[in-house]
């Protein structure tokens, strides 16, 4: 997992609740890297992991709702490195068909050695979107939340029903996403 | 969880702590500081190798790569000179027969040219052709050169009496060649002239007009050439048909592509007929080559950067 994830999650927990909850919460989790995270360099997953699953014991809330709350929040901050392609978006579902052709090959060239999710998509109808996830890390949670922060950016609503999931002995996770249009 | 009250992660929040915890706490956070400081130094370090040696390779990449194409462009501008030369050849520049002195030269525009001229002797007189492959460059050289080579294969067989005929013949093997072999669209306009040790000439083709200066008038006359272009349907006999003329002692016959005569100038004129007349008119008695030479220099004069091939043939008819 690349630093630059690890970053985000420290520069949310600071910026909501101060240093003092960061340094809790690395203090309180068994991690394989010693000292802190720098964006571009690459750490194992299992920090991430232990850092969210300590945040659920300290805060006696689930991983997944942890994991999907922070995908939403961090996504406005990822949006400011590929503003080009935000901005030659027409809506958040010519976005979302863009992240595996567009966004992720970009990571890999900004990032060597960045290991992103695969996402196949079946473009059924207007409103109407179906995202394929595959992921060995299986942060399903995390890229539902990102997709909730799609919805944030371009001020629209996508209800998502995720018909299968790894988690649920899929071999991979199923996104059905509705878009119900602009916000008011 | 922007600012929604009950977001999951605002349970991590702590009560103000012992002010000792914190100093602990702060002696935590600078050691983490500086193992993360170490390693960003490190890191920043190797990255900067890497960019180092990556530049290199770049470079000398770049190096190679430039090396190369110099190396293949300069073959091939041999590669052309070499064509130009032979190209250059096989334009006879002066031929001087019994009853006829004949100059002909050509300024081509690119590397190979698209004008085709040639002089062929007989017996009591020559073979004369010119000619101008549609476009430039290396393709219309090489349909040139297709032209000359056949041209002086069919005259020199002796098969064929008149232009209209050894015409129709060319224009078989150029219609094969082309369109059919090449799938290409090139087309040429030419004239074929048999001119004779008794002032007569005969001449088919579609091409520009014929000048004929007056020895007696000191004029130019324009005589027109009819015909189709070369190269475009198979058979052209139905509309090529040969006309003819006569020079007396003294007369001179140009010929020219509009390379010539189109030659433009800044202010967007042409070189025109006119000012080839009035050439070869000023010059009068003059040599072949002596007109030729001047109708080049005017016209690189006149229009300093010529945009198609430029080419001036001129014949004196001496008397038999």
């Amino acid at each position: 997992m690349k630093g630059l994830v690890f970053r985000l999650l420290e520069n949310m927990v600071v910026d909501r609740l101060g240093l003092q909850a960061w340094d809790t919460l690395v203090a309180q989790t068994e991690l394989r890297t010693r000292g802190g995270f720098i964006g571009s360099e690459t750490y194992p997953d299992e920090d991430l992991i232990a850092l969210v699953r300590t945040a659920s014991r300290l805060t006696g809330r689930p991983v997944d709702e942890l994991l999907r709350s922070f995908g939403r929040y961090v996504f406005p901050d990822l949006v400011g490195w590929y503003v080009t392609i935000v901005a030659e978006s027409e809506g958040a579902k010519s976005f979302l068909m863009s992240v595996d052709r567009s966004i992720h090959l970009e990571v890999r060239k900004l990032h060597v050695g960045a290991v992103v999710p695969e996402f196949t998509y079946e473009d059924l109808e207007p409103n109407r979107l179906v995202m394929i996830y595959r992921s060995e890390r299986r942060l399903c949670d995390l890229a539902e939340g990102l997709i909730e922060g799609v919805g944030d950016h371009f001020g629209e609503d996508i209800r998502q029903e995720q018909t299968r999931c790894t988690k649920r002995g899929h071999d991979h996770c199923r996104f059905e996403l509705f878009f119900a249009g602009r916000r008011p | 969880m922007t600012g929604a009250p009950g977001n999951p992660w605002d349970g991590l929040a702590v009560p103000p702590e012992d002010p000792r915890a914190t100093v602990r706490r702060l002696a935590e956070a600078l050691e983490r500081e500086r193992i993360l400081r170490n390693r960003t130094e490190v890191l920043l370090e190797e990255q900067t190798r890497e960019l180092y040696f990556a530049n290199e390779r770049l470079a000398a990449q770049h190096a190679r790569l430039l090396a190369a194409e110099r190396a293949e462009r300069s073959r091939l501008q041999s590669e052309l000179a070499l064509a130009k030369r032979i190209q250059a050849a096989l334009l006879p520049r002066e031929v001087n027969l019994r009853g006829l002195q004949i100059a002909g030269d050509t300024d081509p525009c690119a590397e190979l040219g698209g004008d085709y001229y040639d002089v062929r002797p007989t017996d009591d007189g020559c073979w004369m052709g010119i000619g101008d492959v549609s476009g430039h460059g290396v393709t219309a050289g090489l349909v040139m050169l297709m032209m000359q080579a056949t041209a002086a294969a069919l005259t020199r067989l002796h098969l064929f009496k008149s232009p209209s005929e050894v015409l129709a013949r060319l224009n078989e093997v150029l219609y094969e060649n082309i369109r059919r072999r090449m799938a290409g669209d090139e087309h040429i306009t030419a004239a074929l002239l048999r001119l004779h040790d008794d002032g007569r000439i005969t001449f088919a083709g579609a091409h520009e007009e014929l000048l004929v200066f007056r020895a007696r008038t000191g004029a130019c006359e324009r005589v027109q050439t009819s015909g189709t272009w070369l190269g475009v349907v198979p058979d052209i006999r139905r509309v090529t048909h040969d006309q003819q003329i006569w020079l007396e002692p003294g007369d001179c016959l140009a010929l020219y592509t509009d390379g010539l005569t189109e030659a433009t100038n800044d202010a967007g004129q042409q070189f025109g007929v006119e000012r080839v007349c009035a050439e070869i008119e000023r010059l009068g008695a003059a040599t072949p080559r002596e007109i030729v030479r001047a109708l080049l220099a005017r016209v690189r004069e006149f229009a300093p950067t010529p945009s198609d091939d430029i080419t001036a043939v001129v014949a004196r008819y001496l008397a038999r």
